[in-house]
Formats: C-alpha cells, sequence, structure tokens
C-alpha cells in the first residue's frame, strides 16, 4: 500500500458508522476496493472488530475473489 | 428460413434504459398494475399457470419456489437477482440488464409483491462495468417511481421494497446460489448441500427466493397479457422464449431470441448464425454453455428445448450455444473448458476439488504426449465419480463435456495415447 492509498483508507475508516452490520461488509470491502483499488490488511482488522465478526471470516471472504486485492500494511 | 421472435428484446434499443417514462410508453408497467389488483396468492397462480422456469440452468418452476417464500412469516425477506452470469458462452443477461433495466425492474417488483420480499438485492458479475453504473442509477429512479402510488403503496398496502446493487468480483462459483447468500453475507464463497433450502434459511438466515436475470424478464409479460398468452410460444411443458447466446466457430455470433422447441439446432446456427466461419458442419456444439454435454454434428436436428436437448445426451441450461469448428480436436476443446471450470471450484466437497485437478492433470498429459491408455478410463472414472458425488451443480456438471467427448469422440483420445503402459519408466510410474 503506498501513502496515499493509507491516507485515503484512514479517511474512509474514519467517515463509517459507528454501527457497522455483517449486512454492510460485502458492500463495504467492495467500495475499498473501488476506491483505494486495493482492500488493506488493516481494513479487515478493523471492519472485523467493528462489525463484530471474526479476522478469519473476512481474511476468507476477501481473499476468495480475483477482484479483491488484499494489501499488506 | 426462420427469424427471431422478439419478446423479452423488443424493447431493446426502442428508449433510454434510464428513462421510466419511456418505458411505459412501450407498454411498461402494464404486468406490475395487473398483479397490484390481485392478491399475493393469485399472481403465483398466474405465473404456475403461464408454466414459467428458470432460465439460470436448472430450469426449476418459478411459482413453486414463490409458494415456499411466500408461505414463510419471518421477515425480512429477500429477493436477490442473480446477474453474475459466469458461465462460458453466455452473454444473454448482460443484453437485459442494459438494454431493457425497467423490464428486469418490474419483474423484480412483481415477484417481491408475490413473495413479500421486503428488500431486492441485484448481484452483478463484477466484469459488467457499464451494467453496474446503470444499475446504480436505476435503483434510485425505481424507488422515485414507487413514490407513484398506483404503482407500489395504495396498491400493495404495505411498505415499498428497497432495491440494491451489489457487484460480483469475478468467482465464478459465487453465481451458484448457495455461494451466492455466503458471499453477500461476506463469507467464503463456497456452496452448501441442502436442505435447508434458501426459501426457509437463506440470505442471513431468512427467507430468501434466487432467480436468474431472464426468469424475472419473462414475469411482466405474463402479468401483463395473462398465463394464456404467454403459453401461446414455447411447448406445453416449457412455455415462452428464451435467449440464445450464440458463440464460437460462427459467422454471426449474438443473442437471438426463439421459441422454446421452435427451432433446431441447426437452424439456429445456419440461418440466425450464419453458420460455421468455413462452412462445414461444425465437429462439435454445446448447447447449454460451458458446462453442457456435447453434442456432435449428427444431432443437429435436435429441437431446443430441454426435453429434446435431454433426450439427445445434453442439456438446455443457461442457452449458451458455443460452436466448435470442424477443424477442433475434442481433447483440446476440453482441455480449453477444464482450464476455466478446473480452477473454479469452492474446495468444499472432495469429489469436485480433487476432480478438478485430476481432470486437468490428466488431459495435459494426454496432449503432451505421456499419456497411457488406462489414463481414459481414469479421466472417465474421475469424472463420472465427480457428477455423482459432488455437492452441487459445478461438480456435477463440469466432468459433463468431458465425458461426452470420450463418448463421441473416443479417437481423438486415443490418438494421443504415446506410451504404452509396459515401457513408463520407475520415475513415470510414480508420478502417477
Ligand atoms: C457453479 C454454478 C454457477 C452458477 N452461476 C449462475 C449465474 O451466474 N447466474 C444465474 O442466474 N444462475 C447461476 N447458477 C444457478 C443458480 O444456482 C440458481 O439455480 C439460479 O440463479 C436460480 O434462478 P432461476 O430459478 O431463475 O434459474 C449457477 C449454478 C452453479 C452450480
Ligand atoms: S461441487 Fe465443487 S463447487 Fe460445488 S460445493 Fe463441491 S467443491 Fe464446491
Amino acid at each position: 500500500m503506498n501513502p496515499e492509498q493509507a491516507a485515503a483508507y484512514r479517511q474512509f475508516f474514519s467517515s463509517l458508522p459507528s454501527l457497522v452490520t455483517a449486512e454492510d461488509l460485502f458492500g463495504i470491502l467492495g467500495q475499498l476496493q473501488d476506491e483505494l483499488g486495493c482492500i488493506p490488511r488493516a481494513a479487515i482488522r478493523d471492519l472485523a472488530g467493528r462489525a463484530g465478526v471474526s479476522e478469519t471470516r473476512l481474511f476468507g471472504a476477501v481473499t476468495s475473489y480475483p477482484d479483491f486485492l488484499l494489501a499488506e500494511d | 428460413m426462420i427469424h427471431e421472435m422478439k419478446r423479452l428484446t423488443t424493447r431493446i434499443g426502442a428508449y433510454d434504459p434510464l428513462d421510466a417514462a419511456g418505458y411505459e410508453r412501450l407498454g411498461g408497467f402494464r404486468g406490475l398494475r395487473q398483479a397490484l389488483s390481485k392478491a399475493p396468492a393469485d399472481v403465483i397462480g398466474e405465473v404456475a399457470d403461464a408454466g414459467l422456469q428458470g432460465r439460470g440452468g436448472a430450469g426449476f418452476a418459478a411459482a413453486r419456489k414463490w409458494s415456499f417464500v411466500a408461505a414463510q412469516e419471518r421477515h425480512p425477506k429477500y429477493l436477490i437477482c442473480n446477474a453474475d452470469e459466469g458461465e462460458l458462452g453466455t452473454v444473454k443477461d448482460r443484453l437485459l440488464l442494459e438494454g431493457d433495466p425497467w423490464a428486469v425492474a418490474e419483474g423484480l417488483l412483481i415477484t417481491a409483491y408475490a413473495t413479500g420480499a421486503d428488500v431486492i438485492i441485484v448481484y452483478i458479475r463484477g466484469a459488467y462495468r457499464e451494467a453496474f453504473c446503470l444499475w446504480k442509477e436505476l435503483a434510485e429512479r425505481v424507488s422515485a417511481e414507487l413514490r407513484r402510488p398506483e404503482l407500489w403503496t395504495a396498491a400493495a398496502g404495505r411498505a415499498a421494497p428497497e432495491l440494491r446493487v451489489v457487484r460480483g468480483r469475478g468467482l465464478y462459483i459465487a453465481g451458484e446460489e448457495m455461494a451466492l447468500i455466503a458471499s453477500l453475507a461476506a463469507r467464503r464463497p463456497v456452496s452448501a448441500s441442502k436442505p435447508p433450502y434458501p426459501a426457509e434459511k437463506g440470505l442471513f438466515g431468512m427467507p430468501t427466493v434466487v432467480h436468474n436475470v431472464e426468469t424475472v424478464a419473462n414475469v411482466p409479460l405474463i402479468l401483463a397479457d395473462g398465463a394464456g398468452e404467454y403459453r401461446t410460444v414455447g411447448t406445453e411443458e416449457e412455455p415462452g422464449t428464451r435467449l440464445f447466446s450464440l458463440s464460437g466457430n460462427i459467422r454471426r455470433p449474438g443473442v437471438y431470441e426463439l421459441p422454446i422447441g421452435s427451432t433446431t439446432l441447426a437452424q439456429l446456427i445456419d440461418d440466425l448464425g450464419g453458420g460455421t466461419l468455413d462452412g462445414r458442419p461444425p465437429k462439435a456444439v454445446q448447447p447449454g454453455g460451458g458446462t453442457s454435454a456435447l453434442l456432435s454434428a449428427a444431432h443437429l436436428n435436435t429441437r431446443m428445448s430441454s426435453a429434446d436437448l435431454r433426450a439427445a445426451g445434453s442439456s438446455a441450461g443457461t442457452g449458451g450455444v458455443i460452436v466448435y469448428g470442424a477443424d477442433r480436436n475434442a481433447v483440446s476443446i476440453v482441455d480449453e473448458l477444464l482450464g476455466y471450470y478446473g480452477g473454479e471450484s469452492c474446495g468444499m466437497c472432495m469429489p469436485c476439488r480433487v476432480g478438478t485437478l485430476k481432470m486437468r492433470e490428466i488431459v495435459k498429459r494426454l496432449l503432451a504426449g505421456d499419456g497411457c491408455a488406462a489414463d481414459i478410463g481414469r479421466l472417465r472414472a474421475v469424472g463420472e465419480t465427480c457428477v455423482k458425488a459432488s455437492t452441487c451443480g459445478m461438480g456435477q456438471s463440469f466432468p459433463l463435456p468431458v465425458l461426452s467427448a470420450l463418448k463421441l469422440f473416443p479417437r481423438d483420445f486415443e490418438s494421443l495415447v504415446r506410451v504404452p503402459p509396459r515401457t513408463r519408466t520407475p520415475d513415470q510410474e510414480q508420478s502417477r
């Protein structure tokens, strides 16, 4: 992840509502991919925490799709 | 000479796809109005009388799915429009999504009314970027239209359903309904054995109905003019028209709409498609998408209905007709198909997870000239096991083109066998 992407991600995450449910997750991941061009590793931790689902579950989901690009922090 | 019969495709190009008024001038919303003037159960009855069957591959009766979901008391109920369209050789859903999106939206609203669905989700293939952008905008316009009392609130007596548009992410198996439901729930997109069926325990554990785009596009027609009129084309068991996506070795590839069962494979290929590129009869044809069994030139007089194609040894599947030229070798055809499907197993069940790899391996070995006679039997055995023992439609169907190729073109496989078993080195023996 380059510095612009990292900054864009911080901006993105801070603008998310405080309550995120499992229903919103696939949409949010898609939005991240479309806006940043990748899904930062940190997003998996952050989103899992906020939605109250396991990190493993989100990691499994994200890494299944050819069009999702997981980026190390 | 045969001609197309345009029912689903008649409005394509005739209005601006975002313009609801343009759609209405061309006869749009008649079906929704008719539906809202009836009780939901009567809408289901009309669709049952019309005999509408799913166009996504499995051909399940639409009205039966609807009544299962309608009978459920729990809310919210979900209606998923499956627009992931990942089957090889199939592009018909894209045509409807981009060319007559309001008809798809109208069909979804009628389905939601009949089943009691509160949320409609349209899951669009990732590569269909234009369709996705269009539908994002369309979703807003649909909710605006639904504020017109006569189009929903006054008549339906409950809140209008919410329309969400979601983009797929390039995974074929995500089009399978159980995997699709997992995908939308941000779980690993793998299939699952049924029951429980989605109608009972679907998205987020709630009652869910999943439909293909083309299935949904038929619904307004049925409600607007009645089941009787709808049944005037097609066959007794399979009424209506179908969209056939014609591709491969063909002069005029494209999507053609025809009454079901009215046309033979040869008429579709020659009259509408202009024949093969070199004018010779094709070596083989897949009549129902990339996972349907191959037919040979001897089957070209088969009529394009599920029953006729089944009798010929294949299936109507998604209506994707892929034509292979006379110069093709059957082993290279199955190699191509396995190259795509072989990487798409979700890995949930063993026969498909291992079978995809093994079959690919054997075909590659044959093509490299390292195969032995026993490999042909192995290929068949692995394919048959996969079809019988896999959990979902993926494992049950991707070996079908291979098995049919072995049956129809055994010489193509045999001629590649180079190494007689006794001359293999111990090394080769071990690597097996
Ligand atoms: C591997 C696999 C992929 C599938 N992909 C799609 C697809 O992209 N679009 C679709 O409508 N149905 C697809 N299906 C069929 C769906 O599981 C489901 O049967 C269909 O969406 C139901 O709609 P229908 O009753 O209107 O046909 C697929 C099935 C399998 C086994
Ligand atoms: S058949 Fe294949 S795709 Fe279907 S559940 Fe089994 S492993 Fe997954």
